[in-house]
């Protein structure tokens, strides 16, 4: 058997392969020691979602000891399901990378776009955070540079961005966050507390700080930092909380408004650089400035004492969360991922066509 | 929605000056969102009060609602609540103050928390407190829903209570049982009779709560008003040191259901 009888065996398998789910997709999340990150919740959820459709799909971690360490907090902040789910480590060298392999990189991790050029399968960026994809690029480099021609992100806005940014050379899909049952409307009375989450703690600080020196009379209004809790007490927060907070200039999509939402609690938000595809004037207090939002919560929390807060919020909180749900996200989970696949075998199909065309030539 | 409410408003006199006051209280009563069941005006047996209640133009909600009912035994503010209490039938009672209004919610809102707090035997509002010209002074029994107030974000307990005892009972809404086995008003405490009665209901394992909506509002200070006879009518002031010692005995009598008629004598501050 020559050379090219064996490649045309080999492209014939990987197919194979590929129609069979007989290969494996391998997440790289970084270790967050302990943090909780929307960003890599959401990898877990495309993980989970895609074993349950039957692929082999992995969570890729850096070193041995996340097992022992960053593990145990993902069962407590997204529960056993996820922590359960198939991991890999690149430390202990046991993984083979085939040709029909996928790898996702998050978009910060240009370092590893580099140092996997040379590896068989199929590199995609997974881009979460438009404003980290510079990061770590060297200057002048894209991530075509690295022979990366697919991207999945989260927002339209997102996919504009990189379509602009690399001069449309990047096939970016779109895959929305999905908020979970997790997140529901409470069964009691909301509580005067105020959830609030910034991605700069300064921010928190100022607000509050803020408030209390305006309004005085309104000092028996906790404030809750939304930081570092697990899931559980994540949601329950939210849930009681009457009214929510939001600071993040560059968020790529806002998970946490939605959550809110979801709670049926409304949020005062800093309109973000990149505009949120799910943000209207209806569903939130959007403001460009934090230097308003104290006025606006002491505004909120007056109507809210006496149950004058608007119901058009709420109703409009509802229509914009409702079109985020896990069985949306399935669905397109299932979609994109599925292309990638065809898209895969179609590489694969024009590469053996090539080679019957010359095997009919000689 | 149905409430299984009470409003009693106790009544002594009604002077020229003060039947607006009075017509806004009722008025307070009509517009509930959710009607309260009953509305008592007590006032002494004998007194002109009733013919002058009955020639306010009062709407069909009230008319329906509304009894009055003759007190003949003593007619300070804390006998005519325990002796209203006694009649009433519904699981809950309030007191409405006639110079005080309730907020529209204040009913729908006890309804809804009593649904969701099933244990909990006294509602209080949050009491927007203002003075005769109907500015904002400042809240009351709002302090539950601050961190560690308490034991628990928006409960009241005794503890909380032996430190900070500024909490207002006019406008909240109360369980008729709970009251009455714990041993209602004591009138003998004078101006600290509000805080000798929570203490002793908390004392008493009674759970209080503070609803998180404005539900009543008091005009503090209005001339003639219990409160401004302390202060300014000769023959009721109390100073300092009889105020202290009332506090005092508030904080000593409210393990003992009964009122034991403790009287102030300068040997016992």
């Amino acid at each position: 058997m020559d050379n090219t009888e064996e490649i045309v065996k080999s492209l014939k398998e990987n197919v194979s392969k590929m129609e069979n789910k007989d290969f494996s997709m391998y997440f790289f999340v970084m270790d967050t020691q302990g943090t909780p990150v929307a960003s890599i919740s959401n990898i877990y959820e495309h993980v989970k979602v895609l074993n349950e459709l039957g692929y082999k799909a992995f969570v890729l971690h850096e070193k041995n000891d996340y097992v022992q360490k960053q593990l145990a907090f993902i069962t407590n902040w997204l529960g056993g399901e996820y922590s359960e789910l198939p991991h890999a480590s690149i430390e202990d060298q046991s993984i083979k990378i085939n040709a029909t392999d996928f790898i996702f990189i998050p978009e910060l991790f240009a370092n590893i776009m580099e140092q996997t050029v040379k590896l068989p399968g199929k590199r995609v960026v997974l881009c979460q955070s438009y404003d980290y994809i510079t990061e770590t690029l060297q200057p002048g480099k894209g991530w075509y540079d690295y022979n990366i021609k697919d991207c999945i992100t989260t927002t339209e806005n997102q996919k504009e961005y990189i379509d602009n940014l690399f001069n449309n050379r990047i096939n970016t899909r779109v895959i929305p966050v999905s908020v979970d049952d997790t997140f529901k409307k409470p069964s009691k009375p909301k509580k005067p507390i105020i959830s609030i989450l910034t991605r700069d703690q300064r921010d928190t600080v100022k607000i509050f700080k803020t408030f209390y020196i305006k309004y005085p009379h309104l000092k028996w209004i906790s404030f809750r930092d939304m930081r570092g809790m697990t899931k559980d007490v994540f949601s329950k927060a939210l849930e009681e909380s009457c009214v929510s907070v939001w600071v993040d200039d560059i968020a790529g999509f806002g998970t946490f408004p939605l959550e809110s939402m979801k709670c049926g609690t409304p949020v005062i938000g800093k309109i973000p650089n990149m505009v949120n595809g799910w943000m209207n004037d209806k569903n939130g207090m959007w403001v460009d400035s934090i230097n308003v939002i104290p006025d606006l919560l002491s505004q909120f929390i007056q109507a809210w004492l006496e149950d004058n807060d608007p119901s058009e919020i709420y109703d409009s909180m509802d229509l914009t969360v409702n079109q985020y749900t896990t069985d949306i996200q399935r669905q397109k989970i299932s979609e994109v991922y599925s292309e990638l696949v065809t898209d895969r075998i179609n590489e694969f199909n024009t590469t053996l066509e090539k080679y019957n065309k010359e095997e009919n030539i000689q | 929605m149905e409430s299984n409410l009470t409003v009693i408003m106790p009544l002594n006199s009604l002077s020229d000056d003060n039947k607006n006051y009075f017509a806004n209280a009722i008025e307070s009563v009509s517009t509930q969102k959710v009607l309260p069941k009953k509305l008592f005006i007590v006032i002494p047996k004998g007194s002109d009060l009733k013919t002058l209640i009955e020639s306010f133009d009062f709407n069909d909600d009230i008319k329906t609602i509304l009894t009055i009912i003759e007190n003949d035994g003593e007619t300070d503010f804390c006998s005519q609540i325990n002796f209203a209490v006694e009649k009433v039938e519904t699981e809950w009672f309030s007191i409405l103050e006639f110079d005080d209004v309730y907020s529209n919610i204040w009913v729908d809102n006890v309804i809804k928390y009593a649904n969701s707090y099933s244990d909990v035997d006294i509602f209080l509002p949050i009491v927007l407190d203002v003075n005769t010209e109907n500015q904002f002074i400042h809240f009351s029994n709002e302090p539950v829903w601050a961190k560690d107030f308490s034991e628990k974000l928006g409960f009241l307990d005794n503890d909380a209570l032996l430190n900070f005892p500024n909490f207002q009972v006019s406008g909240a809404a109360i369980r008729t049982e709970a009251f009455k086995t714990s041993g209602g008003l004591k009138g003998s405490v004078k101006m600290f009779f509000n805080y000798e009665f929570l203490l002793r209901a908390t004392y008493y394992d009674k759970k209080i709560m503070t609803i998180p909506k404005i539900g009543y509002k008091k005009v503090n200070m209005r001339e003639d008003s219990l409160f401004w006879r302390y202060k300014n009518t000769e023959g009721e002031i109390i100073d300092p040191v009889e105020s202290r010692f009332w506090y005092n005995t508030a904080r000593k009598e409210c393990y003992f259901k009964t009122d034991r008629g403790i009287k102030y004598e300068t040997e016992n501050v």
